[in-house]
């Protein structure tokens, strides 16, 4: 009983959070303007989520991540947009469409993961890393050469869908998703790659189909959120997706800690929500990325690990301790080791 | 016939401002071992100071129009040495503490880096984002050998850039400075233990690279007269692509990197002007596939 | 016939024999000591018995099936485990985990199954939790399992990689310098260990060590390695006559051996 309320608990809390947030909207202390940039944020946090998969907790180095989103983003377009007609389409059919286009979105980004990630993956570090900007940089120039989609001019018209609850509920079921991931066998694997690769190869574990496990389930998570922010943009622009954005999350990621949900969430949410904010004190849009640039060398050289470091809040874990404390150590306490014990130096 | 030279002329003009922006980030990589994403961006530095010492300059000296030989070899002079320092710098406060540290975070904080040179500019009211055209320093008389046409301005910008190459072979392979520069590539640690001073040698490496990236910067904003706060980003990346296809780490393979960078460019941009931002990128993951530590790199095995 | 046959095993690095024409037939639960000055070779042999280097000629054979062209990954799943000379631990995770993780590939939870954390899936992971506790308790570190690994004392650490190798549920098992880094009081605890492996758990051990008076009670059969080439191969007391072998340990080397 007490376990199942453990699991219900921060997903009222979500409901809760959410009623809240329309009642401040309704009793106009938010405007639909607060709401989007929280919609922002949402989206922000899948992203890092995503890139956290790779880069925190796999230990490789994608730094074209919005290449992902935009494959998404166009793919979740191109169902509800040029398919279906937008808006045309009748008002009844108008969620599964959505559904169905962030789908093939994320299809479409999981995929091309896949044939990106099964050369590749066996390339180390910094090589990987300039291949997936690469990749990023080609996604984007052949964006601007399909002229049914726009070109370079991008794609209007792009039916407004997602609202506030559809990124609430995003967010959630990739947290839980994420979380799931991680703590099971492939989770387990992934970090294992991180930690040691050499050592993960000589313990059965099969590095490279892991790598490309988690790339292709992180790809598919950003194409995604790429929808979700098509479907809030209604309109999408290859150049949207360029490096520079890539390199946001990069710092939401860093900045909230790698190998940590919770810094994800945190570091996607604060660094959004922030330069809305200070917008009240003036127009800082031209010093918003230098001080994002100081705050993620200044992270890098005092706190390498993240706000989080490596830290996470308790619903964002599975507690193994409390599942086998009563099982195994109950049972088993006054055991002693077989094995010699060996002193210590 | 004459077309394709005359693409390959555009090509090589091109290709040497890769390859001089190439060897800083090939020589950082090889006696660091790590990737300065910043390194593009010194590139922008050189020339946007470029532009304002020669607008100072130009009341003085360029009353009517052009600059004298020695004031521009002067305002040249000036900006990469003061890039070169901007560089010694940017090592000294951003990676130096973070050395002995796993390689992932010393390449966030060159993320960083980048994004600070680019958005301080930017942000300050005197610079800002808009692109300014740059001044014409060095002469521009135009021939014509059989169709193809050549400036003096390419003539000077590829004969320049192949001495500074030179010169930096030379270096590099010929000098002690060099020498200590391959002992630090090789081994930090006992390179200490011989004697030399690691820290020197890897602000030097700095120092030419920045010096180095300021002059390319210099040469193409000859060519094409424009210069902004994000040239320095794209420029970067390709040449960076430029180095890791000619094998980063070797000298001679970022000078063939970026030449190859440069002439497919420019053919590929004669068929489609996105074709040719992309075909740079195709190239890598081409080779990188085939020859997976580029052209003329050597695989390191990792000792078990 | 024997259980593993290796044959002719060499292996060159830009020309240099790092190893050359290594033999060794091993049966079933038998406990071989490789030993050599540094540099000798004896590393390189179990990099090419665990696919972590692919020897240039030679022949390495279990069960009688050819496990040359195999991936790392593929010699730990045919089961031939090993430790690391300098410890290689998942060391930013927990002690349960590092254990855990050598379990991946015989784990049968699917995709799916995980991203939903189905009842199956949770049955699972407590069956292996129960498993891997099992055996640190065996090796005295289940009270350890919540540390990460880097924060495990030097000795458990040791202990932490063998349990790791284990965890595979090897046939064979090798061991790269076990007492490197130990003070000698701690040796003997160490050769308890590696006996009760081999008798209670019969498994086939190779043992890489340059402490002879470590080896030489527990070992059935010693090679001597010494520049990649076989020097002397026999039973403790044969090895300590030869004269080729106490040439190739003088100057410091035997002494050493036996302080």
């Amino acid at each position: 009983m007490k376990a199942i309320i453990r699991k219900i608990l921060p997903l009222l809390g979500v409901v809760a959070l959410y009623f809240l947030l329309m009642y401040l909207k309704s009793i106009k202390v938010m405007n639909a303007y607060h709401i989007q940039v929280l919609m922002f944020a949402g989206v922000n946090i899948m992203m890092t989520v995503s890139l956290n998969i790779v880069n925190g907790f796999t230990g490789q180095f994608c730094i074209g991540h919005a290449g992902f989103m935009s494959l998404g983003a166009y793919g979740a377009s191109i169902v509800t947009t040029l398919i279906f007609g937008g808006y045309h389409v009748a008002e009844n059919l108008r969620i599964p469409v959505f559904l169905l286009g962030l789908l093939v979105g994320g299809i479409v980004a999981g995929f091309v993961g896949l044939l990106i990630g099964i050369p590749t993956l066996k390339l180390k570090g910094d090589y990987l890393a300039i291949v997936t900007l690469a990749f990023g940089e080609i996604v984007r120039a052949t964006l601007r050469l399909i002229e049914p989609i726009g070109a370079a001019r991008g794609m209007i018209g792009i039916p407004a869908y997602t609202n506030f609850a559809w990124v609430l509920f995003f967010v959630v079921v990739t947290l839980i998703l994420a979380r799931n991931f991680i703590y099971s066998r492939y989770g387990r694997a992934c970090l294992a790659i991180r930690d040691n690769e050499i050592a993960a190869d000589s313990m059965g574990v099969n590095t490279s189909k892991y790598k490309i496990i988690s790339f292709v389930f992180a790809a598919f998570i950003a194409g995604i959120a790429g929808g979700l922010y098509a479907h809030i943009m209604s309109f999408v622009q290859p150049d949207t997706f360029s490096f520079v954005k890539s390199s946001d999350y990069l710092v939401y990621l860093y900045a909230g800690g790698t190998g940590s949900l919770t810094g994800s969430i945190l570091g996607a949410l604060v660094l959004t929500v922030l330069p809305e904010a200070l917008r009240a004190f003036g127009n800082l849009t031209n010093w918003r990325i230098v001080i994002y640039a100081v705050i993620l060398v200044v992270i890098m050289l005092y706190r390498p690990l993240g706000i989080c470091g490596g830290k996470e809040l308790p619903f964002l874990k599975i507690n193994r301790k409390s599942l086998y404390e009563k099982n195994f150590f109950g049972r088993n306490k006054d055991r002693k080791p077989e094995m010699p014990e060996l002193s210590e130096r | 016939m004459s077309t394709l030279m005359q693409f390959l002329v555009y090509g090589l003009q091109l290709g040497s401002v890769y390859a001089l922006l190439a060897l800083g980030y090939t020589m950082v990589y090889g006696i660091v071992g790590m990737i300065n994403f910043a390194h593009g961006d010194f590139l922008m530095i050189g020339a946007l100071s470029t532009f304002f010492i020669a607008q100072l300059f130009s009341q003085i000296y360029a009353a009517s129009g052009s600059y004298p030989a020695l004031v521009v070899l002067v305002i040249i002079l000036i900006a990469m040495v003061g890039t070169g320092f901007i560089g010694v710098g940017v090592e000294a406060i951003a990676y130096r503490p973070l050395r002995n540290r796993p390689k992932m975070s010393a390449l966030i904080t060159a993320v960083g880096v980048s994004m600070f040179l680019e958005n301080f500019p930017r942000a300050l009211p005197f610079i800002g984002p808009s692109p300014r055209s740059f001044p014409a320093l060095f002469p521009s008389i135009k021939f014509n050998l059989s169709g193809v046409m050549i400036s003096t301005t390419q003539i000077i910008m590829i004969a320049l850039s192949l001495i500074f190459m030179l010169i930096l072979y030379n270096v590099v392979n010929k000098t002690k400075i060099g020498m200590q520069m391959r002992a630090v590539s090789m081994d930090k640690n006992a390179a200490q233990l011989m004697g030399i001073n690691v820290n020197q040698v890897i602000s030097i490496t700095f120092f030419i690279g920045a010096a180095l990236a300021a002059s390319s910067g210099i040469f193409y904003a000859s060519i094409y007269p424009q210069v902004d706060v994000y040239m320095g980003s794209w420029l970067g990346t390709k040449s960076f692509i430029a180095a890791v296809i000619g094998g980063i780490g070797d000298i001679r393979g970022a000078m063939l990197g970026g030449f190859i960078m440069g002439i497919t460019e420019i053919l590929a941009t004669s068929i489609n002007s996105n074709l040719g931002y992309a075909i740079g990128f195709v190239i890598l993951i081409l080779i990188l596939l085939f020859k997976p530590a580029g052209i003329m790199g050597k695989l390191t095995i990792d000792k078990v | 016939m024997s259980f593993l046959e290796i044959k002719n095993l060499s292996i060159e690095f830009g020309g240099l024999r790092a190893v050359d024409d290594f033999n060794l037939s091993l049966k079933q639960g038998e406990l071989i000591a490789i030993i050599g000055p540094n540099g000798a070779g004896k590393t390189t042999v179990f990099n090419m018995l665990t696919g972590l280097y692919a020897p240039t000629s030679g022949s390495i054979d279990l069960n009688g099936e050819s496990l040359l062209g195999l991936k790392p990954f593929q010699f730990a799943q045919k089961g031939i485990a090993r430790t690391f000379q300098n410890i290689r631990l998942f060391a930013d995770s927990t002690v349960i985990d590092n254990v855990k993780m050598a379990y991946t590939h015989k784990s049968r939870e699917t995709f799916f199954q995980c991203l939903f954390r189905t009842p199956e899936m949770v049955r699972q992971e407590r069956e292996l939790d129960e498993h891997a506790l099992k055996l640190l308790e065996r090796f005295g570190l289940a009270g350890q399992a919540d540390l990460l690994a880097k924060n495990l004392p030097y000795g458990a650490q040791r202990r932490l990689e063998i349990v790791r190798a284990l965890m595979l549920d090897p046939k064979i098992l090798l061991l790269d310098e076990p007492v490197a880094g130990m003070v000698t009081t701690e040796l003997d605890d160490i050769a308890t260990m590696v006996k009760k492996l081999r008798d209670e758990l019969g498994l086939t051990i190779i043992l890489i060590e340059h402490h002879m008076n470590f080896v030489m009670p527990i070992a059935d059969r010693i090679k001597v390695l010494n520049f990649g080439q076989t020097i002397a191969e026999g039973e403790a007391e044969e090895i300590q006559r030869n004269p080729d072998v106490i040439a190739a340990y003088l100057g410091g080397g035997y002494v050493y051996a036996n302080a």
